[in-house]
């Protein structure tokens, strides 16, 4: 499918970054906010990378952003230049996540392997509590270093904000181009229909555990953003609550659509922002309407839109696929 | 010199659940180039041998052989790599992944060099070319089974498993897909699991009927239709259909 | 390692009965998961929820009702608030992946802590237990408090209550077969929704009991939830999902763990579960008592 370059979508992604803040700042936030919502569309995204992608649904992916977050922090002590601060936070991600992809993705899928993961990502944050004098324990990483960009004074908002667009759009970028490649068609089979891939010629297990590590990274590469944004890393990053929230964004936003995520970041932080001065009970908006969208719309808002299109199209919409006629369940025993 | 290659065989195949012998010394030869039907009553075992020869499941004793190899406990991934694919009772496709998708990741297998053409090819012996863009599970039920098959030959297998391929289709469905079948399969080594008795008669060259577990007859078809041991098996075996 | 000293071996021995007590707590919450999830296949994150209405209603209901009346009150207010659920929320999920479920109760959960948090506040408290179960004894300076032997107590005897449930009720046996296969069981023409919510109504009663007994113990604050369902989750994977014996040798090795190894370990209250999980997981995916093929 040839289409005119202005048309991709990283362009018009791109395009969108540069619009953004303008957005924000007319809707009555801030360019800090704007770089906010930039870092929890990367985590999403990211999330999304292994959700979306083989189906596997992560409770304790949280760990690796706060993993990137303490690298970069403690990196840009000694190495007081972003770009590697973060290059080095995704890659810590990636490290601490390849042997747990090693054991755990084998062993669980589905609702086990959301448990598992959920428990890990607590383990790793009653052990961050513990280490005081590296994390900082209950009272986080502070003095963290943003340093100059070459000639850039990052400490300038607006200036922080077009290196997290460059970040985000980096990221996002390295996405799009995993999905959209052959490895990334697998991994959608893998989502559809797992039980008939190996009979492909595909090894489910290695597939996945690509996925977890190469999301890892993307939710590392977030965290280190964070750490910069906010000039601090708490442990809290680790728990499965911040995992939590950042489900919530990308199931909102939609989790079989690629900017999904990232849409539903922008939103879903937004909406919190607002709500936050209001009521002191806003987590408790943010779950109903999360509760809602399960239940009614499961696409998230990028389900929504795409109904939303069929229907101005005045085209019958294809119907809901019935439910995936899966092999008959084979079982590996021994 | 040997006869013509064995392209799959299995040694004294057992497999059993947890106490239950589903499948007892079974010998198996299957001849490169041929069409091979395993015909038996309902609950004689054959789906199970399929799933040991694909790799589904591993067997409790004796073994696997892919061309000579000992393939015994290989999982279905590599069996595929050695050109053994497989199709199911079941329609089993990628169900919001285009047509054009679900072929393109079932030829994937075979190397990306020419992935386009060959995907192109496929769809139009299929017959699929007009509904490439659209998503596999708003196909109709015949058009899946077909978009079945063809990711079962997507990666150019050279042996081919085909469990039931006509299940569930009218005679006149069943004698269509098999001729089509015949056409893109000709050449290749195919393993069929059947219960239409005309078609097991008309395309294959060797039959082996399975009973309660154990292989009780082998030869051409219009041999094994005259056992009496067969035609027994089938008048008093464990369902009829 | 020093158990020399007479004071070693109390010490240890109160920490020996902690565990024991926590474990109790612990059972009671996993149990609860495990019929959830071995008949409906669904984990309930709104468990933790309803452990902790459980306790905060327990509070509530004591100075109108007395003590026992109302941890029987908390638990059964609970059970049909999990049951009034299922039917609402739950059922139209059951045609999706089991995720989608996971997801809800998630998202309600969260309106729960804000709830409990509206109409209780925010500040933990603080919650005596009733006179009668006040105090203990301390035979050969090895103290047994009371209120803590009626919590093991109270909890045996639900334990067996479910066991007789499950060994010598229909509904029992629906439960037990869906553990091996859910799909059959709707085969074989059993009511099955009505099993499933009465199954649900099983599930958050053992929470809500677990929480009204907790509160005496550990006194009341909102994030009550959050930080058991870790716990919970970590025993059910330990034990196994869907096991009943693994419910209670999980529950009680994860509790008497946490609280012996105190004694040479100072993390070891919170790390120990996540090592053991983590041992199990290497060695024994499927978990203590875990029936093949569930999520593998």
């Amino acid at each position: 499918m040839k289409r005119p370059l202005y048309k991709h979508p990283l362009v018009l992604f791109g395009i969108a970054l540069y619009v953004f803040p303008y957005l924000v700042v007319a809707l009555g936030k801030s360019t800090f906010n704007a770089s906010e919502f930039l870092v929890w569309a990367i985590f999403a995204t990211g999330l999304n990378l292994l959700w979306g992608h083989t189906g596997d649904l992560s409770f304790g992916h949280g760990m690796f952003f706060g993993w990137g977050a303490y690298t970069a922090g403690l990196m840009s002590r000694h190495v007081a230049f972003v770009p590697v601060d973060l290059v080095a936070a995704a890659v810590v991600a990636m490290a601490v996540a390849w042997p747990l992809a090693k054991i755990i993705v084998r062993r669980a899928t589905g609702i086990y392997f959301a448990m598992i993961t959920l428990a890990v990502g607590e383990m790793f944050f009653f052990i961050a509590i513990r280490l005081t004098s590296i994390t900082g324990g209950e009272n986080g990483l502070g003095d963290i270093r943003l340093g100059k960009l070459f000639w850039i004074d990052l400490t300038s908002r607006v200036n922080f904000y077009y290196l997290s667009a460059w970040v985000a759009f980096i990221a996002i970028a390295c996405a799009w181009f995993i999905t959209h490649s052959p490895y990334g068609r697998v991994c959608r089979a893998i989502q559809q229909n797992r039980a008939r891939v190996p009979f492909l010629g595909f090894d489910t297990v290695r597939y996945r555990e690509r996925a977890f590590v190469m999301s890892a990274g993307i939710c590392g590469l977030a965290g280190g953003l964070a750490a910069f944004l906010f000039r601090h890393v708490a442990a809290d990053t680790l728990r499965w609550t911040n995992t939590g929230e950042a489900v919530l964004i990308t199931m909102l936003g939609g989790v079989q659509s690629f900017f999904g995520p990232a849409a539903g970041a922008a939103v879903v932080k937004f909406l919190e922002s607002t709500l936050i001065p209001k009521t002191k009970y806003w987590p408790a908006v943010i779950g109903a309407i999360f509760a809602a969208f399960v239940l009614l719309a499961p696409g998230g808002l990028a389900g929504l839109a795409q109904r939303a299109r069929a229907l101005l199209r005045r085209r019958p919409e294809a119907e809901a696929p019935p439910a995936p006629p899966v092999a008959p369940a084979v079982e590996r025993t021994g | 010199m040997n006869g013509p290659a064995v392209a799959l065989r299995t040694v004294g195949l057992t497999k059993s659940f947890r106490g239950l012998e589903v499948l007892r010394g079974v010998d198996l030869a299957v001849t490169a180039g041929t069409t091979h039907a395993v015909i038996g009553p309902n609950g004689a075992g054959k789906t199970t041998l399929f799933n040991i020869l694909s790799g589904a499941i591993l067997p409790s004793a004796g073994r696997v052989e892919l061309r000579g190899r000992d393939v015994t406990g290989w999982a279905p991934h590599q069996l595929l790599k050695l050109g053994l694919a497989r199709s199911f009772q079941v329609t089993s496709v990628f169900p919001t992944l285009s047509v054009e998708a679900n072929l393109t990741v079932a030829a994937q297998a075979k190397g990306l060099d020419g992935l386009g053409e060959r995907v192109d090819a496929l769809m139009d012996q299929l017959g699929l070319t007009a509904m490439r863009h659209l998503e596999a599970g708003v196909l109709s039920h015949g058009d899946q089974r077909r978009l079945d098959i063809g990711i079962t030959l997507a990666s150019e297998p050279s042996i081919i498993l085909l469990d039931e391929p006509t299940a569930g289709m009218t005679r006149a469905e069943a004698q269509q897909t098999m001729a089509s079948l015949e056409r893109m399969l000709g050449g290749r080594t195919i393993v069929l699991v059947e219960h239409d008795m005309d078609l097991v008669m008309r395309i294959s060259s060797r039959v082996s009927v399975l009973h309660r577990g154990i292989l009780i007859a082998e030869g051409p078809p219009e041999e094994v239709r005259e056992n009496p041991e067969v035609r027994e098996a089938y008048l008093v075996g464990v369902g009829r259909e | 390692m020093v158990l020399g000293a007479t004071g070693g071996i109390h010490q240890l021995f109160d920490l020996f009965l902690n565990g024991v007590i926590l474990g109790a707590i612990y059972v009671l919450l996993a149990l609860g998961l495990n019929v959830i999830l071995g008949l409906i296949g669904v984990i309930n994150f709104a468990h933790a929820a309803f452990y902790m209405l459980g306790a905060y209603l327990a509070l509530s209901f004591t100075p109108h009702i007395g003590f026992l009346p109302a941890v029987a009150a908390a638990a059964v207010v609970v059970g049909l608030l999990g049951m009034a659920m299922e039917v609402s929320l739950i059922r139209p999920l059951y045609r999706r992946i089991p995720e989608h479920a996971l997801l809800l109760t998630f998202g309600l959960t969260l309106v729960a802590e804000q709830a409990v948090r509206w109409h209780w506040g925010d500040y933990a408290k603080n919650f005596d237990p009733p006179s009668f179960l006040a105090g203990g004894f301390s035979p050969g300076g090895f103290t047994f408090p009371t209120y803590r032997l009626f919590v093991v107590g109270a909890t045996a005897v639900v334990v067996a209550a479910v066991w007789l449930l499950l060994n010598r009720t229909s509904l029992g046996l629906v439960i037990r077969a869906g553990v091996l296969d859910a799909e059959m069981v709707g085969a074989l023409g059993i009511n099955v929704p009505l099993a499933f919510t009465l199954t649900f109504g099983l599930g958050s009663l053992l929470a809500g009991l677990g929480g009204a007994m907790v509160g005496p113990m550990a006194g009341l604050n909102p994030d009550m939830a959050t930080s058991i369902i870790i716990l919970a989750f970590v025993v059910v994977v330990i034990g196994g999902l869907g096991s009943f014996w693994g419910s209670i040798v999980g529950g009680l090795l994860v509790g008497i763990f946490r609280s012996v190894l105190v004694y040479w370990w100072s993390p070891a209250t919170e790390l120990v579960p996540f090592l053991l999980m983590a041992g199990l997981l290497l060695v024994r995916p499927r978990g203590l008592f875990g029936v093949e093929g569930v999520f593998e």
